[in-house]
């Protein structure tokens, strides 16, 4: 098959070979059909210079929700060697440890239905979102270096914030290993420090939720979502100006040093240098910062959300449930071992998918979410990784263009999605229209034995930046 | 000369801009309208702040102009602050610049953020008449 320019082989229903006309590592997309054709031409000339790249120690692998980022593609999995192997700080992306949370309640949506708009707007007013606002959490320096090097331990045992039970259902217990404050400059650190507690912007929200559909009853009980019309919450977001700061910081030393280690790429954005020198072990220590900043933010804003539910429903937090499912990551660099290989794998708009391990796909707000189970096949096929949202298909321009932020608010209400933005130019940019459809995703990762559905939610509220 | 536009087909999931200026100083003033105008309504941007004496050094003047993006980024987190022009003098590689706004309030109309300035296809080119910079920000 002929897409953009690129032949691509089927191997499988949901998994195909670009045909080589580069020498470099091979690239796999898992995607069925219908989506294959909406992968933009821009995806496949960025994953070819990421297969391009030294020390690889396999095929790259592109994920049904893939599209055009920058250097690599979102929705890019790629293993480095861990002892010949380099970091590309780029192909980890700039929101290190943008991830997805999800909460589940005992409440129904008959029980919430009726103070839907008073909880949005509690939450709204709970937790930050969009630009120049505080959170509730005020920090200093000190602070900022505990949470960075101990994560969500710190936050829960330290400050008193958060559960205990909650850091057994986080990725890596809500702190990567090896986090190095004095790695972090003292602009991340500034940014860092009004930042924690916040949504932010762009594509991140929070979401009161229903499950619409269970694909698996036995599985989805495990995990606390037991019937339909139960009311759930989604958070997606990140590391903030902190793990933005750190990859921009970073990315210009690794452009500056390419040369020690004559190093030649195809897009300045992959500067990569090997994991074992100065500057890669730095980055590393400083991603890891990054990313337990990212899971202490998610923590510290499910304290607030506890709060928001209590509030409004006038009952203790241990009536109402508000138990965490999982905290998973989908921009992020870890050592691990695959094939019986030590290496980096990088994902970046890619989630880890383990055997048995819930995996969290976030759609647009108009559209629903996901919850999924890893599988042993994405060991084998993917590095244990699969999808992490929809992916884009339209740039934000055009979406502000064929619709009003304004319009898009109310066609919502009418379709039962009460949504309190800090900005309807934002919240055009994030129609549905702009999206691909979650479900097709879904069916593609299902097909190519990446991960398991579980369960299926349909938004009701939405906080956004 | 248009100051500045939206090169929104060439990038979907984030925004590519190119802002131009007859002179460094004016595309500099340009880039500061591009930035803000992204971030909310510049014509409600009062000039009721002042930061002074600010500098910036780079290797070249594509380095300067990145590092005075990023500086606009910084600001706008750490500070709270939206700038709607500036006064820059240049002394060899170094940019010396004081910066007119205001720090961000609740009434301001917010249109997005901007999370990062990218390399991505980052360019500043000197044409026979005028400057240009390519960009594109994380948003």
């Amino acid at each position: 098959m002929k897409i953009n320019n690129f032949e691509l082989v089927k191997k499988d229903e949901a998994q195909w070979l670009l045909k080589k006309d580069y020498s470099g590592e091979d690239i796999y997309v898992f995607a069925l059909e219908n989506l294959l054709q909406q992968i933009e031409e821009d995806v496949f000339i960025q994953a070819r210079n990421v297969a391009q790249l030294p020390g690889l120690a396999g095929p790259v692998c592109l994920m049904p929700d893939a599209h055009s980022g920058y250097g690599a593609p979102i929705g890019t999995v790629f293993a480095m060697k861990e002892e010949e192997g380099y970091v590309v700080p780029g192909a980890v992306g700039y929101d290190i440890n943008c991830g997805m949370r999800l909460i589940i309640t005992n409440l129904t949506f008959e029980e919430v239905s009726p103070f839907l708009e008073k909880l949005v707007n509690f939450l709204f007013e709970y937790i930050p979102a969009g630009v120049g606002r505080r959170g509730f959490l005020k920090i200093n320096k000190n602070e900022l270096k505990k949470i960075a090097e101990e994560g969500v331990n710190y936050l829960v045992k330290e400050k008193g914030i958060g559960w205990k039970e909650d850091i057994e259902k986080i990725e890596e217990k809500g702190e990567i290993l090896g986090a190095d404050f004095s790695c972090v400059s003292y602009e991340a650190i500034e940014r860092g420090i009004n930042q924690l507690a916040t949504l932010g912007s762009g594509n991140h929200y929070l979401e009161v939720q229903k499950v619409e559909e269970i694909f698996d009853e036995k599985q989805a009980k495990k995990l606390g979502v037991f019937a339909k019309n139960q009311i759930t919450i989604m958070i997606h977001c990140g590391s903030r100006g902190f793990g933005h700061q750190i990859c921009s910081d970073y990315l210009r030393i690794f452009e500056k040093h390419l040369g020690d280690y004559r190093l030649k790429i195809n897009d300045r954005q992959l500067a990569c240098l090997p994991i074992n020198s100065t500057y890669g072990r730095q980055y590393l220590k400083a991603m890891a910062c990054a990313a337990n900043f990212a899971f202490v933010n998610r923590e510290a804003i499910t304290y607030q959300v506890r709060k928001a539910f209590e509030k409004i429903f006038t009952k203790n937090v241990s009536n109402l449930g508000l138990n965490l499912v999982y905290d998973v990551a989908h921009n992020i660099a870890k050592k691990e071992i695959h094939s019986g290989k030590n290496v980096l794998i990088h994902r970046k708009g890619a989630t880890r998918s383990y055997p048995n391990q819930p995996v969290i796909i976030g759609g647009s707000m108009e559209t629903g979410s996901y919850l999924l189970l890893g599988t042993e096949s994405a060991l084998k096929k993917s590095y244990g990784s699969t999808a992490h949202g929809s992916g884009r298909t339209m740039s934000r321009a055009k979406a502000k263009k064929m619709i009003h932020g304004q319009k898009l608010w109310q066609k919502m209400k009418k379709e039962g999605i009460y949504v309190k933005s800090a900005s309807f130019s934002g919240l055009a940019e994030e129609a549905g229209f702009a999206y691909k459809n979650i479900s097709d995703v879904v069916k593609s990762i299902d097909k190519a034995g990446l991960s398991k559905p579980i369960a299926y939610f349909k938004p009701l509220g939405n906080i956004k930046g | 000369m248009k100051r500045w536009r939206v090169a929104d087909k060439e990038n979907i999931a984030d925004i590519k801009l190119e802002v131009f200026g007859e002179t460094k100083k004016e595309l500099l003033r340009n880039l500061i309208q591009a930035f803000t105008e992204r971030i909310t309504e510049i014509k409600k941007i009062k000039k009721e702040k002042v930061i002074k004496n600010l500098k910036i050094r780079g290797e070249n003047f594509s380095e300067v102009v990145f590092n005075f993006i990023e500086k606009l980024i910084f600001l706008k987190d750490v500070n709270f602050f939206l700038a709607k022009t500036g006064i820059f003098k240049f002394k060899n590689n170094e940019l010396i610049f004081s910066l007119l706004g205001q720090t961000i309030t609740k009434d301001l109309p917010i249109k997005t953020d901007i999370k990062a300035l990218t390399q991505h296809k980052f360019q500043v080119k000197k044409e026979k008449n005028y400057y240009k910079v390519s960009l594109v920000f994380d948003v």
